[in-house]
């Protein structure tokens, strides 16, 4: 087990007791003496509380061993743990922009950013070429060759 | 070469796409190709494709005949219609994106109770009155049937079986708060009997009465039209003013005593604020393709009624039908 | 006589036209399922207008290659990618995936065109010879039964927990609770929608498995450096799997498409939980064993239920005129378009008619064949594209798929979400496939649960009423406790012990 899962186990159990919370607010309507909308979830709501406080026994009982090992998580470090927040945030701001805009306008500029500044594409050529030939050539297959309505924007 | 093969994959992407961008605009740009048409009217509409929302699937009624209908009417209207299933909670995610759009009469939406059995459920905030009629296309008849081997050969034996053995009859609908399953409780309740309504997903009611899941199931009668004639159904009644043509032998509910319509409509509707003269032009659209002779076969062979009625009458009509709605579902207690 | 009407549906069918439209059905039809983002219903609903012009046969033929090129083709991207083209499909990444980080793509796609086009055939033999009778005892499926087998499904994500199956509970609960979001199947009351009205409709599954497959590949391509890319850039090898291989996993090929047969033809069952299923009697009877131990079956079990779905699903469809799942809905409103009521009188009154439909089908399933493998050579040259080309490719892709799926730009965002839950829990050890399964069997676990004891008027037995149910559910406490007891009993990761 990794340190970490204690910490997960943690958080799920917080999570469960939240969602808990918003199932006891949920209408309790019955029909022919059968299970109602509320049901399911508390079933699920016990469900979550449960594996997770299993989790979180197995963790402790377990972590002891490994817990010297800073970097167990996932082996990924810090400096690409900022790159992937990075790059999450850029992908968030191109389905705003897209939503805002539309697919046409959104994406070249993006593709542009991200090949260059994300992957590192050094040549502006290639950079320009690629996110147009891919905006482009997604618009005429999806658009024009399907017939599959793109994304168009709320501004214009 | 292997480098170069990217780059010529592009530009050989590019450049068509460039064309094809440039046509598109100019198609755009150049509302007046049909001149003569545009200075007959007041306004210039349309000069794009008119998008209709469909609340539900691809391949249910309601999509097949709007469907139908845009095919027929494209022709008239001189744009192509373009027909976009958008569904969910009952119609209110259509409802909801039709409501958001401009009203320039470019976004329509194919309506039915819907609007008025989502709204009183409380799914949406907005109610009939956020739209207009352009025009009411077909209405179907509800049907109550129960398997061809079962007991009762009328309603009124069915309901004198419920009522001698209180929540013993099952009662299939196609969902809690949908149209059929308003009749089935009207009905129950104009017998005064205690039945159990289960909701089931679209079609699936179908299947559980085959699989004697239930006694009775209530469905649009073209829904359970092909069973009926294969002979595994037996229906007891219909709902509307007549008796419906692939089944002159039903009674319809009026002739068991039941005073109501319980027939569904399918329309079409613009957000409120759409101009009169796009309106008028949509109307006219449609009056064409649903009085069209391939509208009528198209309609028999699905099992609908055809039934025009122009965008003032339709307004009535649903305002009509939404109070009748609210108060149905007052009764069974699922107006919120 | 069922001879006669065979060469009279030979007549209907090889007609240019028709050849024709089957070949363009299958081709859009894998191109829809292969793309990341476009499914096949999607395909079959573009096509639908089209079908208007058209006879009744050649309407049907066109539809019904779309149907099945499309659940074929969603193995494409599923193997080389590592994202499901089709909820289907998602059983079929798990071994495809990494079979192609070893280079063997090519054998991987080839299997699964197999497997696909020999349960595809398999479930067109079963309709034609059996139809009526599977679907007598189709119909006796209502929601107890349904509501066993999903439970009996769900036992599989012991299989796909990748060795730590508390990790893959609490995916799979996971899964289930986002499902729970939105208008509650049976009573349509809102649930968990936090006062906004989008998340009425709830989570849309496909938008959830777009994200949650491609969101995190996608990060960690993009960050990646030259030296450390994810996508093998060896040489692929073009091998096809060999006959030897072919002739080993044919028994599981023929088990997987029964089973995909049989849950194809029961109504509102949903189909992925066959790919599922045929995954876990791959990993069951030959060991396949996802990242650790890849293997051919794995690949060739789900592939072969998921197109074994294709062909039960037409069962209840041609025989009671009754859709089994959204596909066949469309399919159901062409044949009525056309003025033929499928059900029982189809086959005395539309004799040719059917045995055309059957002569198509098989006509599908060759050209399928053909045009796949055909593309393999094709598909496989997707791996030695740059990733500066690729993954940005695979990023639009998912935005227009998500969007595509429902018109519905709130389902991007959902796409986005799941994407981030994806890359959150494999980053802490969860499996996902778990919740991909959770979000497929979730609706139809609730909705079978509650309106079976709606009929019952909340009495419990009627889970053991039926035989049917009571085989799934000891079924379902036979692999748990099979499985306990071959992990030892221990919660240690890795413990558990590849079965020979």
């Amino acid at each position: 087990m990794k340190r970490s899962d204690r910490w997960v186990a943690v958080l799920l159990l917080a999570f469960s007791v939240w969602w808990g919370y918003h199932t006891a607010n949920l209408p309790s309507a019955t029909m022919a003496n059968a299970p109602g909308p509320r049901f399911f979830p508390w079933v699920l709501v016990g469900a979550l509380a449960l594996l997770s406080l299993l989790l979180l026994i197995t963790s402790l009982k377990t972590g002891a061993d490994e817990s010297r090992r800073p970097e167990a998580n996932g082996g990924i470090g810090r400096q690409k743990l900022k790159k992937h927040v990075a790059v999450f945030f850029i992908i968030f701001i191109y389905i705003v922009l897209v939503e805002n805009i539309g697919f046409r306008l959104a994406t070249f500029p993006i593709l542009l950013i991200i090949l260059r500044l994300v992957m590192g594409q050094k040549s502006w050529v290639v950079g320009i070429g690629t996110a147009a030939g891919i905006t482009m050539g997604i618009y005429l297959v999806f658009r024009v060759l399907l017939g599959v309505p793109l994304p168009s924007g709320n501004l214009w | 070469m292997k480098r170069w093969l990217p780059l010529l994959l592009i530009i050989s992407l590019l450049v068509p796409a460039l064309l094809v961008g440039c046509t598109s605009g100019d198609q755009e740009a150049a509302p007046g190709t049909n001149g003569e048409e545009a200075d007959e009217k007041k306004i210039d509409f349309p000069t794009k494709p008119v998008e209709i929302t469909v609340l539900f699937g691809a391949g249910g009624g309601q999509d097949l005949i709007v469907r139908k209908l845009a095919e027929i009417g494209e022709e008239k209207l001189g744009q192509p219609f373009v027909v976009v299933n958008r569904t969910g909670a009952g119609g209110a995610v259509g409802y909801t994106y039709v409501k958001d759009q401009k009203p320039d009469g470019y976004n329509i939406v194919a309506s039915s109770n819907s609007i008025s059995t989502a709204y009183h459920k409380g799914n949406m905030d907005f109610d009939y009155r956020t739209f207009r009629g352009i025009a009411m296309v077909v209405k179907e008849p509800v049907s109550i049937a129960v398997k061809a081997d079962a007991p009762w050969k009328t309603l009124d034996e069915l309901f004198a079986y419920a009522k001698e053995h209180p929540g013993e009859i099952k009662i299939g609908n196609s969902g809690v708060g949908s149209f059929t399953h308003l009749t089935g409780v009207a009905v129950s309740k104009f017998y005064g009997a205690d039945v159990v309504h289960v909701p089931f997903g679209k079609g699936l009611a179908v299947s559980a009465l085959l699989g004697e899941k239930i006694d009775a199931s209530v469905q649009l009668a073209a829904e359970v039209m092909n069973q009926v004639e294969a002979g595994t159904v037996r229906l007891l009644a219909v709902t509307g003013d007549k008796r419906i043509e692939a089944a002159p032998d039903v009674p319809t509910l009026k002739e068991y005593g039941y005073d109501g319509n319980l027939t569904l409509y399918r329309s079409f509707h613009a957000p409120k604020d759409t101009p009169d003269e796009v309106i008028a032009i949509l109307e006219e659209v449609f009056k064409y393709a649903v009085e069209s002779e391939e509208f009528a076969e198209f309609a028999k062979e699905l099992g609908v009624q055809v039934s025009f009625m122009g965008a003032e009458e339709l307004d009535e009509f649903v305002a009509k039908d939404d109070a009748d709605t609210a108060r149905l579902m007052e009764l069974i207690g699922l107006k919120k | 006589m069922v001879l006669d009407y065979l060469l009279a549906g030979m007549n209907l069918v090889t007609d240019v036209q028709v050849l024709a439209l089957i070949v363009l059905g299958v081709t859009v039809g894998i191109m829809f399922g292969s793309m990341p983002g476009l499914t096949y219903s999607m395909g079959i609903i573009l096509m639908l207008p089209l079908t208007f012009q058209l006879e009744s046969l050649p309407a049907v033929a066109l539809l019904l290659g779309v149907y099945i090129g499309g659940m074929t083709g969603g193995s494409v991207s599923a193997i080389l990618l590592g994202i499901p083209g089709t909820p289907s499909a998602a059983a079929t990444v798990l071994d495809g995936f990494q079979l192609t980080k070893r280079g063997d793509a090519a054998k991987a796609l080839g299997t699964a065109v197999f497997s696909s086009i020999l349960a595809g055939l398999l479930s067109l033999v079963v309709l034609v010879l059996v139809a009526p009778q599977i679907a007598r005892i189709a119909i006796k499926f209502g929601p107890a039964e349904i509501f066993a087998l999903v439970v009996f499904g769900f036992s599989t994500i012991c299989g796909v927990s990748a060795g730590n199956l508390l990790k893959g509970l609490i995916s799979g609960v996971i899964g289930l609770l986002v499902m729970t979001i939105g208008l509650d199947p049976v009573m349509g009351v809102p649930r968990y929608t936090f006062g906004m009205s989008r998340l009425m409709s709830g989570v849309d599954l496909l938008a959830a498995m777009i994200g949650m497959f491609a969101i995190p590949q996608i990060i960690a391509n993009f960050t990646a450096s030259d030296k450390e890319v994810y996508v093998v850039d060896q040489k692929v090898s073009a091998s096809f799997p060999s006959w030897s291989e072919i002739r080993r996993m044919l028994p599981l090929m023929i088990r997987c498409a029964l089973i995909g047969i049989g849950i194809g033809s029961i109504p509102g069952s949903g189909g992925p939980i066959a790919a599922f299923l045929g995954y876990d009697q791959a990993k069951r009877k030959q060991g396949a064993g996802g990242a650790d131990k890849p293997s051919l079956e794995g690949v060739a079990g789900p592939e072969a239920a998921n197109n074994g779905v294709t062909g039960g699903a037409l069962i209840p469809l041609l025989t009671l005129g009754i859709p089994g799942d959204p596909a066949t809905a469309i399919l159901l409103g062409a044949l009525v378009i056309h003025g033929l009521r499928p059900g029982p009188l189809l086959f005395k009154e539309y004799g040719d008619f059917v045995y055309g439909v059957f002569v198509a089908i098989f006509l599908i399933n060759l050209a399928t064949l053909l045009i796949q493998f055909f593309g393999i050579r094709l598909f496989v040259k997707i791996l030695g594209v740059q990733r500066y080309y690729l993954y940005p490719t695979i990023l639009v892709l998912c935005v227009v798929g998500a969007f595509a799926v429902n018109n519905n730009f709130f389902d991007v965002y959902v796409m986005f979400f799941a994407g981030v839950m994806g890359y959150l829990l494999q980053k802490y050890g969860f499996p996902t496939t778990p919740v991909i399964l959770a979000l497929v069997l979730g609706p139809t676990i609730e909705d079978g649960f509650r309106r079976a004891l709606i009929l019952s008027s909340g009495d419990l037995l009627v889970f053991v009423e039926s035989p049917v149910s009571i085989i799934f559910l000891s079924l379902t406490v036979l692999v748990l406790a099979k499985f306990y007891l071959s992990s030892g009993g221990s919660r240690q990761p890795g413990a558990r012990q590849p079965k020979a």
